[in-house]
């Protein structure tokens, strides 16, 4: 995610030892929630163990403090392997911390685990549920699960302890954007634009949903704005040709992102190039389009899927099966080519393969609608009505609560770094 | 004149489902999308792989059917879309005038021509219109064709204002010239979704060519291309010529509303496109599903249970009481055990629709629409998900 690989996000850390300490937020230069002291003297320690540490003298493996300070070590050091063996220990031998279950949050965040990490945030929220820092991370790794609903909840829960948190303000204005929710995305970004006058991303997003509200003034003073901050670089041309897609005006799209791609390897600027082609009913140069982004990345699911979905769209579903088993090699965490994938194997009549894909995608991504949808049709076409019928009911459960943005669409490119939270 | 454009989305997608076609009786009793009833179904509504020469037109059906094909011709379905020449356009209005921002916009019919112009104070951008989509309660949209395009005019007719605004969905971009300003393009599956819901045989062969169609849903729009059905029954081959055209009143519940939702969304469809909050309120067949009425194991109520396809439709209340009253009063023991017995209102027999499904306005569409998730609906409750 382009702009927390380069931004700064807030951390929490314990300055004191007490049984209440005091908790400073710090500012950290890309480095995602910087670390509690489990430990917090030995009061923590009593206030909520399940189980005492063995009454014999404690070793490295038992000790608690040692192994607070070694988790410590380790996630400073980026040893998070090391880390979570530690603070796992930590959990076996009864502690419970707020501290605690953040900085396994940490570690599960660094490692893309975001849905244990929103186990762990949630664990140190209901402990410390007056710790701005919690909401801030948990609001991350509901980001990085898509899931914008909560994460605009967990990150309005920041600002109302942390007024002045502008990096909960910038992240919550991202949510409503995502959610297609323009007027508070304005309301939210609007008190950030003297200090984010020169970052792109944040003019796209806001002159964007100017235009979406049909503020059309304010709309083009904020791309007027980008012009002038983006120096004629290829990031600006490919946002420029993204807010004119959103906006539906493709003919200028198709000619920033022309621009933007002219450059040699700039990622996403070939793959919008074939999602617009796409759009105008041109599947050759399309799919063209998306081989090269391949080319560029090879790792970027979004193009496997899209020139996969072309390939549908042309009634050839082996060759879609053949893209998405090559794009799967490269990205096994991506669950929309998992998903594409169990649709494919629809089209073929293969219902156990399209059932094993399509549970996949589910356990990567539990909570799109659109999945559960698709398995119910595999269950369906394989005669298993009833688990058909539950599955739809979970599908119109999810549509419900977590609808999709439309402006997600445009903002593929930002969830490149998808593996960890950036940090690194 | 538009091209032909070939279309692949939303058509039968491979060769296996070609071959796996099944009439629409047999299809599953659950909710699916229409891009999967279309793959399962030999006939769904929208479905556009079959050939020109397999439509007759609605002259022909008229030879038996005359009664239902002249009520229905005065339907709403009837007249969802028309070329401009044949409409009686805005009201009557000749000319409308609409300003946005520095654009000034135009709707005007000079004879036969609808044209649509716009300026900006220095220069004029004038088009004509081809077609107007919608004709009744709500408005009209304009379409027009620009180098073999489809473009949608930034500008609708609303009835309820009797005049112009932005049409609905289009953002209030800032636009860098005039024939920007004018409308939006839309891509080739976008258009030919509108046109097969608006129009009959738009695409026929998988190719889309809205030139050929046939403004507004005609009989074979629903039932499916007539030809066979025509030859069979002229050949005296009555039960052959019957399994030759789609009756959707064969369909199973689930089936007969995903039918309608062909156009006006199925459960399935709101799932796939993602969509919540009181846009929703449009998708009339998934809002049903949501309601009570439906979710009760013993699902009975489809949209044809109100609203006769071959008619207007029925815009007073209280025409559709006696069907809620049929199961929600003392008198409608159908010999269900106690515990599937319905509840009875106890504020009123009358208007039952009124409080019941209540309207929901959309912004920006100056119509408010009654939400067909039929429910005890309280004042100031939020609309429900």
């Amino acid at each position: 995610m382009r702009r927390l690989v380069s931004t700064t996000v807030v951390g929490i850390k314990t300055v004191q030892m007490d049984c209440r300490p005091a908790i400073a937020f710090v500012r950290t230069k890309g480095c995602l929630g910087l670390i509690f002291s489990v430990l917090i003297g030995q009061i923590s320690f009593s206030q909520a163990p399940r189980k005492m540490a063995p009454s014999a003298a404690p070793t490295s493996e038992t000790n608690p403090v040692k192994l607070d300070e070694e988790g410590q070590r380790a996630l400073f050091l980026g040893q998070y392997a090391l880390a979570e063996r530690d603070y796992s220990r930590l959990l076996k031998l009864g502690l419970r911390s707020p501290s605690l279950y953040s900085n396994l949050g940490v570690v599960y965040m660094r490692t893309g685990r975001y849905r244990q990490a929103i186990v762990m945030f949630n664990k140190a929220r209901v402990l410390a549920p007056s710790v701005a820092g919690v909401r801030l991370n948990l609001g991350l790794a509901y980001y990085r699960e898509h899931e914008f609903k909560q994460a605009a909840s967990q990150f309005r829960e920041t600002l109302a302890l942390d007024p002045n948190n502008s990096q909960a303000r910038y992240l919550k204005g991202e949510c409503h954007f995502m959610l297609d929710e323009f007027s508070d995305a304005v309301a939210t970004f609007e008190p950030l634009e003297s200090a984010e006058h020169s970052d792109l991303d944040y003019l796209f997003m806001l002159g964007t949903s100017y235009g979406m509200l049909k503020r059309t003034d304010e709309s083009l003073r904020i791309f007027q704005r980008m012009v002038e901050a983006g120096d004629d670089t290829p990031h600006l041309h490919l946002l420029l040709g993204k807010a004119y897609m959103a906006l539906g005006q493709n003919d200028n799209a198709l000619e920033e992102l022309k621009h933007a791609a002219a450059s040699e390897n700039v990622p996403f600027a070939h793959y919008y190039l074939g999602v617009l082609n796409r759009q105008l009913g041109r599947p050759e140069v399309a799919s063209a389009e998306f081989e090269k982004e391949i080319r560029i990345d090879p790792t970027n699911a979004m193009a496997f899927r899209e020139l996969a979905e072309v390939r549908l769209d042309q009634a050839d579903p082996q060759s879609a099966i053949a893209i998405l088993e090559k794009g799967i090699a490269q990205n096994r965490d991506a669950s929309d080519l998992f998903a594409t994938l169990g649709r494919a194997y629809l089209q073929v009549s293969n219902d156990a393969a399209a059932i094993r894909a399509l549970k996949k995608a589910i356990t990567l991504s539990p909570g799109v609608g659109s999945y559960h949808y698709q398995l119910g049709r595999a269950y369906l076409k394989a005669g298993r009505l009833a688990d058909a019928h539950a599955q739809m009911e979970r599908a119109r459960a999810l549509t419900a609560d977590a609808p999709r943005g439309k402006m997600q669409a445009y903002s593929n490119d930002r969830e490149t770094h998808t593996v960890t939270d950036g940090s690194r | 004149m538009l091209g032909w454009l070939p279309v692949t989305s939303g058509q039968s997608k491979s060769p296996e489902s070609r071959a796996n076609h099944r009439s629409p009786a047999n299809l599953a009793p659950i909710s699916l999308s229409t891009a999967d009833r279309l793959d399962d179904a030999a006939w769904w509504p929208t479905k556009g792989t079959a050939s020109r020469n397999e439509y007759v037109g609605t002259a022909e059906c008229e030879k038996c059917h005359r009664d239902k094909v002249d009520s229905q011709k005065l339907s709403e379905m009837a007249k969802a879309s028309a070329r401009l020449t044949d409409l009686a356009l805005m009201d009557g209005q000749s000319r409308l005038i609409f300003q946005q921002g520095s654009f000034q916009y135009e709707v005007a019919r000079r004879g036969d021509d609808v044209k649509e112009s716009v300026t900006d104070g220095n220069s004029l951008i004038s088009w004509p219109l081809l077609f107007a989509f919608g004709q009744g309660v709500v408005g009209h949209t304009f379409l027009y064709e620009k180098g073999g395009n489809v473009f949608e005019s930034h500008v609708s007719y609303y009835s309820a204002i009797k005049g112009l605004d932005l049409t609905t969905g289009h953002p209030n971009a800032h636009f860098i010239d005039l024939s920007q300003a004018l409308g939006r393009l839309l891509d080739v599956q976008e258009a030919q979704k509108c046109f097969s819901c608006h129009t009959t045989a738009s695409t026929t062969s998988s190719r889309f060519d809205p030139n050929q169609a046939v403004p507004g849903v005609t009989c074979e729009g629903c039932h499916g291309p007539g030809a066979s059905h025509v030859l069979a029954m002229e050949d005296g081959q009555i039960e052959v010529g019957k399994k030759s055209i789609v009756n959707p009143r064969n369909l199973d519940p689930a089936s007969s509303i995903d039918f309608c939702g062909a156009c006006h969304r199925t459960s399935g469809d709101v799932i796939q496109i993602n969509a919540a909050g009181i846009v929703t309120v449009r998708f009339q067949p998934f809002r049903l599903e949501e309601s009570l009425c439906w979710k009760d194991a013993n699902k009975r109520l489809t949209c044809v249970t109100c609203h006769d396809p071959h008619e207007s439709l029925v815009q007073k209340m209280g025409s559709y009481d006696q069907i809620c009253l049929r199961c929600h009063s003392r008198d409608s023991d159908h010999g269900q055990p106690a515990d599937q017995r319905r509840v009875v209102c106890k504020v009123s027999k009358r208007d039952c629709a009124s409080c019941h499904m209540p309207k929901v306005e959309i912004p920006g569409m100056h119509h408010a629409f009654a939400d067909h998730r039929i429910r005890i609906a309280r004042a100031n409750d939020p609309y429900p998900k």
